[in-house]
């Protein structure tokens, strides 16, 4: 299977398999199982989406990796070697490899996940884990958006206008709430108006959740490889 | 939790007012490096998501409104975000459980953002251990001890701190669910909805 192929096989709950699979095999080893976890990460990076690695590109993530190891390695057990003023731990060290590969294996499994998966269709697949309609809330959440942010910038603007902030702070930040809610409320009431004019259900809308050709399969193949990730 | 068009709509609306107020307020305050950025954002979000509790009184909204906000965070990066999401998702959860629990009176929102607003003092700590495993906490802990014997300071410094850090969070919160209580039957006065909130 290659990364191109992946994209046409496999399909959102093939991802999620992949996601759970990596979280829950780091989760669940400590010791060497992190780093195999982390292997597994490496391989369903490479076979199905490569773009995970951009991740990798951010310094935030070597941040990450950095404050895991080296506090580790410093503090993690009985000293062993110096370092000029510094006293290193082998266990430490240890501690922290294990640690950074774990976070390591999350990153990629997560960051996979996010490149490849639209946020819709995870507003879908909690449709169908129970929590019907959030995908309908969602999507009116994205469309408000720009009509929120801009009726809290008209209601902000007219409030430094007329010197709402001199004196009495609180009773200025509750007459602020009070105007942008009674507004947004006004335009929410118009988008539900609109729905029921076109006989709109959210119920029987939700997102859709494509679903590939592997994505059983390879869910299968993963619960194995987690139970022996376990089990080593 | 099944909701209604309105409910679905009031949620919608609700969580853009948070995840708007997480994209703009929540980069000016990073980018101007303003102490406790985290606090006032989270104290913010907790009375919008509070206000939106009262105009959908159903068991779960205040939680659909976090899950929504939190999406829209991932939206807003283009990518998960991890930590932020999970803190939205879980301070609405707690905020949700009080509610249930207190009631939809004033006693119980003062409560609820209390308790939500408890739980980024322990946030960093819970994603870590989540991602990293629970040797990070001997870490830190050590790191901690070192610290103090460094600086010559005793557990009670160290305890004192670390309370009124708590206390600042708590009282934050509390405040941030009156002014939910408050603004949100303001709100529903003025826009001719009283019958919706109880």
């Amino acid at each position: 299977m290659t990364a191109s192929g992946a994209h046409a096989l496999l399909g959102v709950p093939g991802r999620f398999a992949c996601l759970a699979a990596v979280v829950l095999a780091a989760v669940g080893g400590q010791g060497l199982r992190a780093g195999w976890a982390l292997g597994l990460a490496l391989a369903l990076a490479l076979a199905c989406h490569r773009s995970a690695f951009r991740a990798l590109r951010a310094a935030y993530a070597w941040i990450m990796l950095a404050l895991l190891l080296v506090p580790a390695l410093l503090f993690g057990g009985d000293p062993a070697y110096g370092l000029g003023p510094l006293r290193v731990s082998l266990p430490g060290l240890a501690l922290g490899a294990e640690m950074s590969a774990r976070a390591l294996a999350i990153l990629l499994a997560a960051a996979g996940f996010a490149a490849t998966v639209p946020v819709v269709a995870v507003a879908g697949l909690l449709d169908r884990f129970g929590l019907p309609g959030l995908g309908f809330a969602l999507g009116i959440a994205v469309n408000m958006l720009p009509v929120v942010q801009e009726t809290t910038a008209t209601t902000w603007q007219a409030f430094r206008q007329r010197g709402g902030f001199r004196r009495r702070r609180l009773r200025s930040v509750r007459l602020i709430l009070v105007t942008l809610v009674a507004e947004v409320l006004r335009k929410a009431e118009d988008v539900v108006a609109a729905a029921h004019a076109r006989g709109f259900g959210a119920a029987e809308h939700p997102p859709a959740v494509p679903a590939g050709k592997y994505d059983a399969i390879l869910a299968a193949i993963l619960a194995g490889v987690v139970i022996a990730i376990w089990a080593v | 939790m099944r909701f209604g068009l309105r409910s679905l709509v009031y949620v919608g609306v609700f969580g853009a007012l948070w995840g708007g107020l997480e994209a703009t307020l929540g980069a000016a305050l990073h980018a101007l490096r303003i102490p406790f950025a985290g606090l006032v954002l989270g104290s913010a979000g907790m009375t919008i998501a509070l206000i939106g509790r009262l105009f959908v009184p159903r068991a779960g909204s205040l939680l659909a409104i976090g899950i929504v906000t939190a999406l829209l965070k991932a939206f807003s990066v283009g990518g998960f975000v991890f930590s932020p999401m999970l803190a939205i998702v879980v301070e609405s959860a707690i905020a949700e459980a009080v509610v249930l629990a207190a009631g939809t009176r004033r006693a119980g929102f003062v409560a609820a953002g209390a308790a939500a607003l408890a739980w980024p003092v322990v946030h960093p700590l819970v994603t870590q251990t989540l991602i990293a495993g629970r040797g990070v906490l001997a870490v830190y802990l050590e790191m901690v001890r070192g610290l103090m014997r460094w600086l010559g300071l005793e557990a009670g410094a160290l305890a004192g701190a670390l309370a009124v850090f708590v206390a600042l969070h708590v009282s934050a919160g509390a405040l941030a669910g009156w002014l939910a209580w408050e603004a949100g039957h303001g709100a529903a006065r003025r826009a001719g909805r009283v019958e919706n909130v109880r």
